[in-house]
């Protein structure tokens, strides 16, 4: 066996132009299907990874629009209220934001401002530094504020120097008590985080100003009875409105299932893509490997006239194809697993600052069980062929 | 083994080709032997059956019909596998078009016989290494085929087909590729090789090639129509002949 390793080593050296040829048709081919297999499911990852924007403990309530929107449908705090005592709903709130321009020392920056309530889970990053806003903060109305990352950057300072101080905001004032945490900023960018969190009882003092509400956020208790209080909520405000409007809600699950949708479409692309670069792959080491066959066949020909078996052939030649195989398929992984994650590290991370892992796996084993049945089959097949012949035809062929 | 100091004993062996409904029969029943050291040219012109002769005799191709002994070995009814251990241990084969591996070294074309017979890879290169030099080659065992001339290849041929020490040597039409001065060369080759007790057997349809044989066996469709040694000149011939029969 290794004698015939050798041999097989010994012809691949011979006709080295074959070889390369073969090997860089293989190297290609896998590495093009992983590559393009890895960064299509990187791509989607990154763009469901900066879609995550809203947290999975709340919903969204707001008038069906549908048919257009009508401002009789709005609904009062009042309403609101109610909202926030029926069963498995901890805090509703009012959700808005209003653009104002903030000023810290002589730094000014557009920026939104949202309401928040008491609960910690309002806040649409986790703390950098310092505290949330607390219920106390609500019920007292206390003129508090936790800035994003981002408003701290457009204001040109940092964390540790705005922490605790007074935030001009359009005509009001707020003391920074806490900073967010750098949200991830998608490939597309949803930037519904706000810039300025204060308490919504400030919030609708400051802003509302007593307008009635178009969009409200539920904090529940049990998310996997979340749809049952969508529901009520839902019935609730219809049955205000005394059966005129309806109402809807969205929650974390209706943006998955939006999304699920979109990035089975993506998917679905890449994996049809994949597909063709795999066939064209397969084609390319086949036609390098059927090339050579006039010439392996009188090859073939001469080997049976000195006298190897047709085993003998047979399994040099299997050798030498699956030495092709194994060679080729691990540059092509190298070439394709490089080239995915340079182009993840550098570019796809770089635009939508999630870090995705490569799910290199399954396409480095598909791409090699494809490569593999490819080579052997084309590299043995031709030879079985040319070991059945006679001998003398196997020398006469042209 | 039945020593009976023949190296191929062929009887009424015939060969019949099909194809589709077309039968032909390129042997029609021949019937000679070969002692051990003969040097024998075969001769015909082309459609003639030496080339399926040659064939037969090589155990690339069975018979139809008749029984070949080689080396005292009954090969008539032997499988594609046994045919192809035959071939290994007792035949060496020259071709007219030298058929030596591309791109592989003088050394690997002659010792490919000895790596099928499982050989050891260091006493294969040491067995054609001397062959090498014996058929006057030995500086030449790292050049590749390309890199020799028709001449020096067909060398590299015979020594290949010497390397497992067969018991007989088979070579079709070994000088057709070859210039004339170069062809003689080769003859030259095979004579010395005769003198130190090789059995030849060669296919050829020159008669200035046949003529260095020892003995030639003339075929014309399908059958073998004189067998005796060649004549050095045409008359002379005629003479012994006359000389025999009287």
């Amino acid at each position: 066996m290794i004698s015939y390793l050798q041999e097989a080593l010994g012809v691949l050296y011979a006709n080295r132009l074959r070889t390369v040829l073969a090997l860089v048709g293989l190297m290609v081919g896998v590495g093009a299907v992983i590559a393009i297999q890895v960064l299509g499911q990187a791509t989607a990852g990154a763009l469901s990874g900066s879609l995550r924007f809203m947290s999975q403990d709340t919903f969204i309530v707001l008038p069906d629009t549908q048919k257009g929107f009508d401002p009789k449908s709005m609904f009062t705090l009042d309403e609101l209220a109610v909202i926030g005592q029926m069963p498995n709903v901890i805090e509703a709130i009012p959700y808005s934001q209003m653009a104002v321009v903030a000023r810290f020392g002589a730094q000014t920056a557009k920026l939104n401002v949202a309401p928040a309530g008491g609960d910690p889970r309002f806040l649409a990053q986790p703390l950098a530094a310092g505290r949330s806003i607390t219920d106390g903060d609500v019920a007292a109305r206390v003129p508090v504020c936790v800035l994003s990352a981002n408003a701290v950057t457009k204001l040109q300072t940092d964390a540790s120097t705005i922490l605790g101080t007074e935030l001009r905001a359009g005509d009001n004032h707020c003391q920074v008590i806490g900073v967010m945490q750098k949200a991830p900023t998608g490939a597309i960018n949803f930037d519904f985080s706000p810039d300025i969190l204060i308490p919504y009882t400030v919030f609708t003092r400051e802003h509302l100003r007593g307008n009635k509400l178009f969009e409200a956020q539920v904090l529940v208790n049990d998310t996997s009875s979340m749809t049952d209080t969508e529901h009520a909520v839902d019935g609730y405000l219809a049955a205000q409105s005394n059966g005129k409007f309806t109402y809807r809600a969205l929650d974390s699950r209706f943006f998955a299932n939006v999304l699920d949708k979109t990035f089975g479409i993506i998917s679905l692309a890449v994996g049809a893509i994949g597909a063709i670069s795999l066939v064209v792959a397969g084609i390319g080491i086949m036609n390098i490997l059927l090339v050579s066959i006039v010439e392996r066949t009188r090859e073939i020909g001469v080997r049976k006239a000195i006298g190897a078996r047709r085993g003998q052939i047979l399994l040099q030649f299997f050798l030498e194809a699956a030495l092709l195989a194994i060679c080729g398929c691990a540059f092509g992984v190298v070439l394709g697993l490089g080239a995915g994650w340079y182009v993840n590290s550098h570019y796809l991370i770089k635009i939508s600052g999630v870090i995705v892992a490569l799910p290199w796996l399954q396409s480095v084993v598909l791409a090699i069980v494809f490569a593999a049945i490819i080579t052997l089959a084309f590299g043995t097949y031709p030879a079985y062929r040319a070991a059945q012949l006679d001998p003398i035809e196997a020398l006469r062929y042209e | 083994m039945n020593d009976n100091g023949y190296a191929i004993d062929v009887r009424d062996v015939a060969k019949t080709y099909k194809s589709g409904s077309l039968e032909v029969q390129a042997l029609r029943g021949v019937t000679f032997s070969i002692r051990r050291g003969e040097y024998v040219a075969i001769m015909g012109p082309s459609g003639s059956g030496k080339s399926t002769l040659m064939n037969v005799l090589g155990c690339l191709d069975r018979a139809t019909s008749g029984t070949y002994m080689l080396d005292g070995v009954d090969v008539s009814g032997l499988d594609d596998n046994a045919l192809a251990q035959i071939r290994l241990k007792k035949l060496g084969f020259v071709f007219q078009g030298f058929n030596l591996l591309p791109r592989t070294d003088a050394i690997k074309n002659v010792a490919l016989p000895l790596f099928y017979a499982g050989v050891p890879p260091r006493e294969r290169i040491a067995a054609a290494k001397a062959q090498l030099a014996e058929v006057g080659l030995g500086d030449r065992g790292d050049h590749k085929p390309n890199e020799l001339s028709g001449g020096q290849q067909q060398r590299v041929a015979i020594a290949r087909a010497l390397v497992n020490d067969p018991a007989v040597l088979l070579a079709d039409e070994p000088t057709g590729n070859l210039d004339s001065k170069t062809s003689v060369e080769i003859l030259g080759l095979f004579e010395r090789l005769n003198a130190a007790g090789r059995t030849i057997i060669m296919v050829t349809h020159d008669e200035n090639v046949a003529s260095h044989a020892k003995r030639i066996l003339r075929v014309l469709d399908g059958l073998v129509v004189s067998d005796g040694p060649p004549a050095r000149s045409a008359p002379a011939d005629e003479q012994q002949r006359s000389l025999i029969k009287s």
